[in-house]
């Protein structure tokens, strides 16, 4: 209540724990990689160019977590694929993630034409 | 030099050989602990002070040793600045023996104070030098707590030299987060357990949603929390008059204190969080009728 009264009168401010915490979580990425920030997105590419060479992927969505478990470094590297047939149009699947990653789709289609032709 | 009542060999000045000791011998050596942080000015000194007097309370032999070489506070912290003889570094040095730059509490009698050299670097002694130094204590003390510099360097790996365990102090600030997540890094390649203790929480401002929370913070650095200190006047009367805070009762920084001690002797006892709650549940705290 008083949260709600606070932000009538004062106007909605958006709250620094949000930031402090996406900020963090993003540069200790780096920290525990031990990478320079030049490098990390190097690393990013060329991780993104391999694995577009066998799947399409969503590179909007495509995301690099270090994590650190109580006994082991994790890289995490998150990827959304769309699966073969969605190239093919036969997806069931939501067309807001279709939408996003259509650019993708039409490269590797682009690519694989290229493969058939060579 | 009568340090004990109870008769600890390797204390007494007379006598260096390695006698069963007040915690009968090898099988039940003591633990290091080490306080560090990575960043200054969070609380580590107040930390080690606080958590040794509580251990103290507990019935546990105490051994707090000030691990900062050249910059020395833990002394006066805990009110013993005039009653400084030797320090670590003469003992690492083997310049006197280890019972005697042991200083006893005023307040307890199982509270010892082993100081820092105000005059030395940081790099007079190395790290065996330090490890062989704590380790002639292990026997004497159930804990023995070592407050580290700031900083990753020398005096760091110095105090990490002998300890088994480490508690990381943090406050809910993204410069502070960020070096203790270093400091995570670098103690688990050494072998070293840490675990977190968050220091200086003000619940109303996570509340607002302008601090991180303990449940952020432990998402961020994904290391157990051994403990949780709200921010609270009582730290800073308390070391003006140089008497550890878990002597003032009606502290709550004190209370917090006291239960860290009592998980680190493997007491499990939750981490209570104030961020949440219902509104009457806030205003009956604000008024002081609910917990």
């Amino acid at each position: 209540v008083f949260e709600a009264l606070r932000k009538t009168i004062f106007g909605s401010r958006k709250a620094s724990r949000s930031n402090a915490k996406n900020r963090l979580q993003f540069v200790l990425v780096q920290d525990r990689a031990g990478l320079t920030n030049e490098e990390m997105s190097a690393f990013k590419k060329e991780l993104v160019a391999v694995i577009e060479k066998y799947f399409v992927i969503d590179e909007q969505g495509f995301d690099i977590d270090y994590q650190r478990n109580s006994d082991n470094t994790v890289l995490l590297i998150n990827s959304p694929v769309i699966v073969k047939r969605d190239v093919a149009g036969n997806s069931t699947g939501d067309t807001q993630y279709k939408q996003r990653s259509r650019k993708n789709r039409n490269r590797a289609a682009a690519r694989a034409a290229a493969n058939l032709s060579s | 030099l009568q340090l004990f009542e109870v008769e600890g060999d390797s204390m007494s000045p007379r006598n260096g050989t390695t006698g069963s000791g007040t915690l009968g011998g090898q099988k039940n050596m003591g633990q290091v602990i080490v306080i560090t942080s990575g960043k200054g000015g969070v609380g580590k000194t107040t930390t080690t002070a606080s958590l040794g007097a509580a251990l103290a309370l507990l019935g546990k032999k105490t051994l707090v040793i000030d691990a900062d070489i050249g910059l020395r506070n833990l002394d006066v912290i805990l009110g013993l600045e005039n009653r400084i003889v030797f320090n670590l570094v003469d003992v690492a040095k083997g310049a006197c023996k280890p019972g005697q730059a042991l200083i006893r509490s005023k307040k307890s009698q199982n509270l010892y104070l082993l100081p820092a050299s105000q005059t030395d670097e940081k790099d007079v002694v190395s790290e065996e030098q330090v490890k062989k130094a704590i380790d002639q204590y292990r026997r004497d003390f159930h804990f023995v707590l070592v407050d580290s510099p700031a900083g990753i360097e020398q005096g760091f790996k110095n105090a990490c030299a002998a300890a088994q365990r480490a508690i990381i102090v943090t406050t809910p600030e993204v410069s502070a987060i960020r070096d203790a997540d270093r400091v995570v890094g670098l103690l688990s390649a050494r072998g070293v357990d840490a675990e977190l203790l968050i220091n200086r929480v003000d619940f109303n401002m996570v509340r607002q949603g302008d601090m991180l929370s303990i449940e952020d913070v432990q998402d961020i650095l994904g290391i157990d929390i051994i403990g949780v200190v709200e921010r609270d006047e009582t730290i800073i009367i308390a070391a003006n008059n140089g008497e550890p805070v878990v002597y003032n009762n009606k502290s709550k920084a004190g209370d917090a204190f006291s239960r860290i001690a009592r998980r680190v002797c493997g007491e499990s006892i939750p981490i209570p969080d104030f961020s949440g709650g219902s509104l009457w549940n806030r205003l009956g705290r604000r008024i002081g009728m609910a917990s």
